[in-house]
């Protein structure tokens, strides 16, 4: 069942309302993009993730900020803003280091340290898992980071994971995924997921377990198999894993309403060595990325979701084109550039004035996390920092 | 309608009738007529008079006893039906008092409510308009999404304040006109049921009384009849001593 009525609660008078697809977008921009340009809009993002955060290292608000939300949990919105606080904090680590930048990064990982973990919202909103998924993706890449390996920071980092990793491993259904709601009869650990949430966190599980943080190798082995029977003989991703996946029509699982999925489901699988998403897999997926990238521009700032072609959601535009990059960069070193040369624009074209992005919403943890998600992707395709600068004292935990 | 009681005793009461007759077509054979006695025509007509007016007695008392079965019956038919007069009556009058005291203030409230609720949809649409509004205002690239969706938020908004409009039409024509006509409608129902009850009590009293006169005259013919037989009985027997005296004189 994908996707599911329950999804679009908050949206549930404005679906009904606002039937019929959206026409296509039109905004003249260049086939490719080079570096430069990329760089230039990457500052732009950068700058505006360092003057958003607010002064307890955070960024957004931990609550509903706008009326198109109305009908999630109230913690769903706190949970929102840890995970986006979570790519904010990749975003700054992946980031040209600047002095500003190095004190943002590390005022935001100490909020993350310090903040409570999300709880479940209520019987059907867990998206709770969210922070577990994004939180601990985090925290794994820092740790992997040089700079946070140093001091105090390995142990910092391995205590502020677990709260997230708790998160996952409460919520971990028995086919291996993670989902973000629950159906009836509710239980305590809930019974749906989908393919894009698991396969968001498994290099992150891989890293996890290298670091001993994760001690079970069976939950990213069934996570693993969940993506992997998600795979459909299209080469799409499923939304979720169904014995009989719906393909027909205007269908969420055909490759066209699948576009962001494949890309961070490719990224996943193959990081993790799954034998079957072979380079040529990656491409195809690339491919067809843009191929039919005009079906994700329609659901560009749609604020109902799944109401475009193929029952594409504006929230999966800068998400795919995140995993896009980061599928690019599984490549073969010499075809990169021409791939993020491709995807640049379509990044580009979205971003604000102010350098900030989003796909769906303008709600605080919307633009958080769509302008990290921007910014992660452009700076994949561009050289690595070459500046390096002292760290700053970090603040202690206050958790 | 037959209670129970005389349903049951009627078809007896038809089976006695019955074999009454019989028995009377028995006893009007000349077959206990003493042939060539000597009482001659006389006492021939005497003793069917007898015969006869024993007949009538015994019907007339038949019919005493179904006037009195018909009696009960039909008070019991207007009892059930003052009962129900009652009932009747306690309902419009707790349907009155419930209207009056919560009915009349709830449905009011009511109308009142839906048009809050209107105004609140008014409010939120316009609200949702705003941030939609405010939404692309930043974006310079969902052209055609802002387009459409603005739209749909522009109707919405018409769409609720006309909702609003139309609540607030009906709160009016609830206060001036629905309300009103309720309320007579409930006290013109409370009247009615009060006018059955006191007809129906009528009705008991006077079915008391006619059923009274029909038993007391069933009573009337039955003392009639048994008056008259033994009057006749009296006669034959003094006709037979006389003709008992005439004979001993003559032999």
């Amino acid at each position: 069942m994908s996707p599911r009525p329950a999804t679009f609660l908050a949206l549930a008078a404005l679906a009904t309302q606002m039937a019929g697809p959206l026409a296509a977008q039109h905004l003249e921009v260049p086939a490719t993009l080079g570096p430069e340009e990329a760089r230039a809009a990457l500052e732009r993002s950068l700058d505006w993730l360092v003057e958003n955060q607010n002064a307890d290292g955070s960024w957004a608000v931990g609550v509903l900020d706008g009326l198109l939300e109305l009908g999630f949990s109230i913690e769903s919105f706190y949970a929102w803003q840890v995970a986006s606080n979570a790519l904010a904090c990749l975003a700054l680590r992946e980031a040209p280091e600047t002095p500003a930048r190095r004190a943002a990064l590390e005022q935001g990982i100490a909020w993350l340290e310090a903040t409570r973990p999300p709880k479940r919202g209520n019987d059907w909103d867990i998206d709770y898992v969210w922070g577990g998924l994004y939180g601990f993706t985090a925290l794994t890449e820092l740790a992997a980071d040089p700079r946070f390996q140093q001091g105090e920071w390995p142990a910092r980092l391995a205590r502020a994971a677990q709260p997230f990793l708790a998160i996952l491993q409460k919520n971990q259904i028995a086919e291996g995924g993670w989902g973000y709601y629950d159906d009836p009869v509710y239980s305590q650990r809930p019974k749906w997921a989908t393919s894009f949430s698991t396969a968001l966190v498994l290099p992150a599980l891989k890293a996890g377990e290298d670091l001993g943080w994760v001690t079970d190798p069976a939950m990213r082995a069934r996570a693993t198999r969940y993506v992997s029977r998600c795979a459909l003989p299209s080469g799409a991703f499923a939304y979720d894993l169904a014995i009989i996946p719906r393909v027909v029509g205007d269908s969420v699982n055909d490759v066209k309403g699948s576009l962001s999925r494949i890309q961070v489901c490719h990224w996943a699988l193959f990081s993790v060595g799954e034998p079957k998403i072979t380079l040529d897999r990656l491409r195809t997926g690339l491919e067809s990325f843009f191929e039919h990238h005009r079906f994700l521009d329609v659901a560009f700032m749609d604020p109902v979701p799944h109401e475009a072609y193929y029952q594409n959601s504006g929230y999966f535009y800068l998400f795919g084109h995140y995993y896009a990059a980061r599928v690019i960069e599984l490549l073969p070193e010499a075809e990169r550039e021409g791939w993020h040369a491709r995807l640049r624009p379509h990044l580009v074209k979205v971003m604000r004035a102010d350098g900030s992005s989003t796909d769906f919403l303008t709600s605080g943890y919307m633009k958080v996390a769509g302008t990290a998600l921007s910014a992660l992707a452009l700076g994949l395709g561009l050289e690595p920092r070459t500046e390096s600068v002292e760290p700053v004292a970090p603040e202690a935990p206050r958790r | 309608m037959p209670s129970l009681r005389t349903s049951l005793a009627l078809p007896h009461l038809f089976l006695a009738a019955l074999l009454f007759a019989a028995a009377s077509a028995c006893a009007s054979a000349p077959a206990g007529k003493p042939e060539g006695s000597g009482g001659g025509e006389k006492d021939e007509e005497a003793q069917e008079e007898i015969e006869e007016l024993t007949r009538k007695l015994e019907l007339a008392r038949l019919e005493l006893d179904l006037a009195r079965l018909e009696a009960g019956q039909e008070l019991d038919q207007a009892e059930r039906e003052l009962q129900s007069a009652k009932l009747s009556a306690e309902q419009a009058r707790l349907e009155r008092e419930g209207y009056v005291q919560l009915g009349r203030a709830r449905e009011l409230d009511e109308a009142r409510l839906a048009v809050d609720q209107s105004k609140g949809r008014v409010e939120d649409a316009a609200a949702e308009l705003a941030e939609l509004e405010a939404m692309y205002a930043e974006e310079e690239f969902a052209t055609k999404t802002k387009e459409l969706v603005l739209n749909r938020g522009r109707r919405q908004l018409e769409l609720a304040r006309r909702a609003l409009d139309l609540t607030e039409r009906r709160l009016r024509e609830a206060e001036g006109f629905e309300l009103p006509k309720k309320d007579r409608e409930q006290e013109e129902g409370a009247l009615k049921a009060q006018k059955g009850l006191a007809e129906a009590e009528q009705a008991l009293e006077k079915q008391r009384l006619a059923q009274k006169i029909a038993v007391a005259k069933a009573e009337q013919e039955v003392d009639e009849l048994a008056r008259k037989l033994a009057k006749a009985k009296v006669a034959q027997e003094k006709g037979a001593k006389k003709a008992e005296g005439g004979a001993e004189k003559g032999s």
